[in-house]
């Protein structure tokens, strides 16, 4: 070879190296200089997350502060889908250590987006010890990471109904709730789901490193933490005392006790049976709870306060005469109950079968007398009938603070039309009006509502369980409003309804008259409602002291009996621990 | 043996550069395993004393001595390579390693080496024309019996540096311009395979360029026959790869294709490169590396922690370093009296410069993930044995490169 060859390829040599080095260095100028920005942004995104600070959720207390709801310290699983869907067994370890469903817990991790690099919640709720197994064995789940987090804590168990409990977000509600992600918890039910805005405060943002397996390992520096807000503390207007009560009295019958003060619609007492324990919906359901939850007999979750709907029996009384007298019947119009009455081929029954003899209006509320109402109804129309009962708000909703308030049925001449035809009914209709049967329906709280009115002389008040909201950290207190609005009501119709309520206790001949206290004065009314599928319920109504109402009453005892009998009973007790409670001050 | 006056002093030039390496390697692992307690940073920094004797000894062994056991180290080799295939530990699929407790030795590894030796005899025999038919025949030959075993075991990476040895060691043996056509012509057909038209057309001109030239019947016939065969077989190539394999090199051409598996790997080492900017992130700074995001750091994206957490003026120094020492073994390859040691020096420096290219490439995207570590730097004893052997030899032969025995 000659020198000269040598020497060229020499050179061959060294310049396809140098070339290759150019190569590289230009590329990692380009990498490092030039595309700088972008990587750098990208390692930054990589190892920065912003992660949500579960905000406290505020408590819930009764009238004077004693604790319902709180929040308690508890551990949950989080996951971050991108990192935790490389290693198919992840989900299956992860529940073989907790003890879980695995079908279930694998459907849920696949509703989480399988691209994302967030964590998501995946399960809550974990105690201890279930915390101490996970944790030993982390390096086995990537993307798995167990954080402390909280969980509800109901104290009280009496007002399930009230009080509601909290459930997961539905992805269909994620969209108008742009501060929630999937598995935060709102309320599902009763007073956390009305104010749910409220007490869950706002969510906070911190910045930290986490490493590729998602771990957190430290905060990131140089970005400041935007802290969560604590939710707003929710005063209700129950009086814990009354409530477990109320509970008792009532006891495995199902019903309803309510007790509001009359005179602002505060709620004292929201009792309805049979009720569930909210903290069950915390952990995971057992078979068995599940299937007492939903028993169809039952219907633990159904609150009766405001969703069940009867035909409110002789406590719609009052409403027939108001109607009467609106209609020009006087409440000097006397007639003969001799225990029945007769409408062409129907015999219709008075409750007592020897009958009331002569009675006016004011004496026919007192002995409850049938007979008078048929009589009375026989002179009004339905149309009439259900202006009567819609100028006592039945028939709409009453505003209370509880979801899935029911409106109940107030029927007129266009819906028995409807319902049976332009001739398919008579005016016998009206018989089963005028004492509060057939076709009328209402709830609870309606006749609650109702009640009120009469006791505070026409004033309408919205029945609610809120009633105080308290920022902890502005130290602000903030009353929640309700509306209050007069209903027209004659003062000479107002009279005869008070007197003749007083007079269901007061009078020898009232039906309540054997429950008379000597400490307070009582203007109530029994009511009996038949219904097809068994005993009738029991209803009474009441509001006291007759003289100067502070609480108005509702209780009903479903397939009771006689309201008189089962009722009424449950009402005065609970009336008799209120005015210990509250005699002096009268609050 | 070295009589003074021909003998050169020790090129501490290269011993330098070397052990420089060596020094940004143990930087770059104590940063990578901090993790483990700095693990493997005292496993490399321990590996230092036995690589320091393979130097030694490369260096005091006689060149004489290299060529007189050429043959047997490359029989050997092979002997290895095929033990290694039948007996080797299996871990992940390759059987590449013979594992004896705490060190793994992997013959494919010395194999470069041998191969240099051989391929260097060869070439540097004045009885054997480079330019023949049979010289090259024999070379192709005694480069594709190790190879094959490497591709069974399989260790794609390997394999590609044994062919890539023997182009540099063609042309600076003496290959004519011709024949180092002849013998690149294959490459081209690979790249015409993939249209059938386009392959007929390109065997057509290679037919009527080679008759111009006045090649013998058998070379023209030769050439156009494996020319056709490549171009015909390189399609059906395609389904003998295995599939890790085709992942690469599909997730090479778009790392996106397979963001959090093999792409996942490039993608997070050119974030760590890119964002090291041009000072870096500061040594144990790079959260790339600290924060687990890029694997295998220590071992083969070592420059990936070195451009992260140095920057551009870091690796850079690496590569200055790096083209410094092929470079060197270049020139005095060149300079060098004696044919077999020149050879032997061009083929050192294509081993080295062929993984750094091929590394470093793997690390900016350049080229797909093969599994090359980066000589010096990356984390692994007998790659450090070895390299460090190689170094010794070089030293050797640049200091007795006025003789010419």
């Amino acid at each position: 070879m000659s020198p000269q060859s040598r020497k060229g390829r020499r050179w061959i040599l060294i310049s396809l190296t140098l070339g290759a080095f150019l190569l590289l260095t230009a590329t990692l100028f380009y990498l490092q200089i030039i595309r700088y920005d972008y990587y750098r942004g990208k390692s930054t995104q990589n190892q920065m997350r912003p992660e949500t600070i579960q905000p406290f959720r505020g408590q819930i207390r009764d009238r004077r502060g004693r604790l319902i709801a709180d929040n308690a310290a508890s551990y949950s699983v989080w996951a971050v889908p991108a990192i935790a869907r490389r290693d198919t067994n992840v989900i299956r370890q992860l529940s073989g250590l907790l003890e879980r469903d695995l079908e279930r817990l694998q459907r849920k991790f696949n509703q989480l987006p399988g691209y994302s690099w967030k964590s998501f919640r995946l399960l809550r709720n974990l105690d201890f010890a279930a915390y101490a197994r996970l944790e030993e064995h982390l390096d086995y789940l990537p993307g798995i990471t167990v954080r402390p987090d909280l969980r509800r804590n109901y104290l009280d168990t009496t007002l399930a109904h009230v009080v509601g409990y909290l459930g997961e977000v539905r992805e269909q509600d994620l969209t108008d709730k742009p501060d929630l992600q999937l598995g935060d918890l709102v309320g599902v039910r009763g007073v956390e789901k009305v104010y749910d805005r409220q007490l869950r405060g706002e969510p906070g943002t911190r910045f930290v490193q986490v490493n590729a397996l998602g771990r957190i390992v430290g905060a990131e520096p140089g970005y400041s933490e935007i802290p969560s807000r604590r939710g707003k503390d929710l005063f209700l207007g129950i009086d814990l005392e009354l409530q477990h009560l109320a509970h008792e009295l009532l006891g495995d019958r199902s019903g309803t006790v309510l007790l509001m003060d009359s005179r602002n619609g505060e709620m004292l007492v929201g009792v309805s049976r049979p009720d569930f324990n909210p903290n069950v919906f915390g952990s995971r359901l057992s078979q068995e709870t599940w299937q007492s939850l939903n028993d169809e007999q039952r219907r633990p979750l159904f609150s009766r306060i405001q969703q069940a709907v009867h035909p409110p029996g002789s406590t719609y009384k009052m409403v027939i005469v108001a109607t009467a007298m609106q209609a020009g019947i006087s409440h000097y119009y006397r007639t003969e109950c001799i225990g029945a009455y007769v409408l062409g081929d129907r015999v219709a029954r008075c409750w007592l079968e020897e009958g009331h003899g002569w009675q006016n209006m004011r004496q026919s509320l007192a002995g409850s007398c049938d007979v008078y109402y048929y009589r009375l109804g026989l002179q009004l129309d339905v149309n009439s009938m259900a202006a009567g009962a819609r100028s006592f708000h039945f028939g709409e909703l009453t505003g209370v603070d509880l979801p899935g308030e029911q409106a109940g049925l107030v029927p007129d001449s266009g819906w028995y039309n409807e319902r049976f035809g332009k001739r398919g009914w008579t005016r016998g209709v009206l018989l089963n009006l005028a004492i509060g049967q057939g076709e009328v329906l209402v709830t609870p709280i309606q006749l609650l509502q109702y009640i009120a009115i009469l006791a505070n002389g026409g004033w309408s008040v919205v029945p609610h369980f809120g009633v105080r909201l308290l920022d902890r950290e502005q130290h602000l207190s903030q009353s929640l409003e309700f509306p209050r609005w007069e209903t027209v009501l004659p003062p000479v119709i107002l009279e005869v309804l008070q007197a003749g309520m007083e007079d269901v206790v007061a009078t020898d001949g009232g039906t309540a008259s054997w429950l008379r206290r000597s400490a307070y004065t009582v203007a109530g009314k029994t009511g009996t409602a038949e219904n097809p599928q068994g005993e009738p319920h029991s209803w009474f109504v009441a509001y006291a002291p007759a003289q100067d109402p502070q609480v108005a009453l509702t209780v009903l005892v479903e397939h009771g009996g006689h309201g008189s009998e089962v009722a009424a009973p449950i009402a005065f007790r609970l009336l008799d621990r209120y005015f210990e409670l509250y005699a002096e001050t009268g609050e | 043996m070295s009589r003074s006056g021909t003998s050169s002093g020790l090129n501490l030039w290269l011993l330098l550069a070397v052990a420089a390496l060596y020094g940004l390697g143990l930087l770059g692992i104590w940063s990578a395993s901090a993790g483990q307690e700095h693990f493997y940073f005292y496993r490399q920094l321990l590996w230092g004393a036995p690589a320091l004797v393979a130097l030694l000894v490369g260096y005091l062994i006689p060149a004489r001595i290299f060529l007189g056991l050429a043959w047997i180290t490359y029989g050997l080799t092979l002997l290895l390579l095929l033990l290694v295939l039948l007996f080797g530990d299996g871990t992940a699929g390759a059987s590449r390693w013979f594992d004896f407790g705490n060190i793994r030795f992997q013959p494919s590894e010395l194999g470069k080496l041998a191969l240099v030796f051989i391929l260097a005899r060869l070439l540097a025999d004045q009885q054997q024309n480079v330019n023949s038919l049979r010289t090259l025949l024999i070379s192709f030959t005694l480069t594709a019996l190790p190879l094959a075993l490497i591709m069974l075991e399989p260790d794609l990476g390997t394999a590609l540096t044994y062919i890539f040895l023997l182009l540099p060691l063609l042309i600076a043996g003496g290959i004519s311009g011709l024949m180092l056509f002849v013998i690149i012509s294959p490459l081209l057909a690979v790249l015409f395979s993939f249209s059938k038209v386009l392959l007929v057309i390109y065997l057509l001109a290679l037919l009527l360029f080679s008759f111009k030239q006045r090649l013998s019947a058998l070379l023209l016939g030769g050439i156009v026959l494996v020319n056709g065969l490549v171009g015909m077989l390189v399609p059906h190539l395609w389904n003998l790869l295995h599939d890790y394999q085709k992942v690469r090199l599909l997730t090479f051409i778009n790392p996106k294709l397979d963001p959090l598996g093999a792409g996942y790997q490039i993608i997070q080492s050119k974030t760590a490169i890119g964002s090291g900017g041009l000072f870096g992130k500061g040594f144990g700074g790079g959260t790339q590396v600290q924060l687990d995001f890029l694997p295998t750091t220590h071992t083969d994206f070592i420059f990936s922690v070195i451009g992260e957490e140095f920057g551009f003026v870091g690796a850079l120094v690496v590569l200055a370093l790096f083209a410094l020492v092929t470079l060197l073994l270049i020139h005095y390859g060149f300079r060098h009296r004696n044919r077999f040691s020149s050879l032997t020096l061009i083929g050192i420096a294509a081993i080295m410069f062929f993984h750094v290219l091929v590394n470093i490439g793997m690390t900016i995207g350049l080229f797909p993930v093969t599994g090359l570590p980066l000589p010096f730097l990356s984390y692994g004893g007998s790659f450090l044995l070895s390299n460090f052997f190689m170094v010794g030899v070089a030293l050797n032969f640049i200091r007795h490169r006025r003789e010419y025995t």
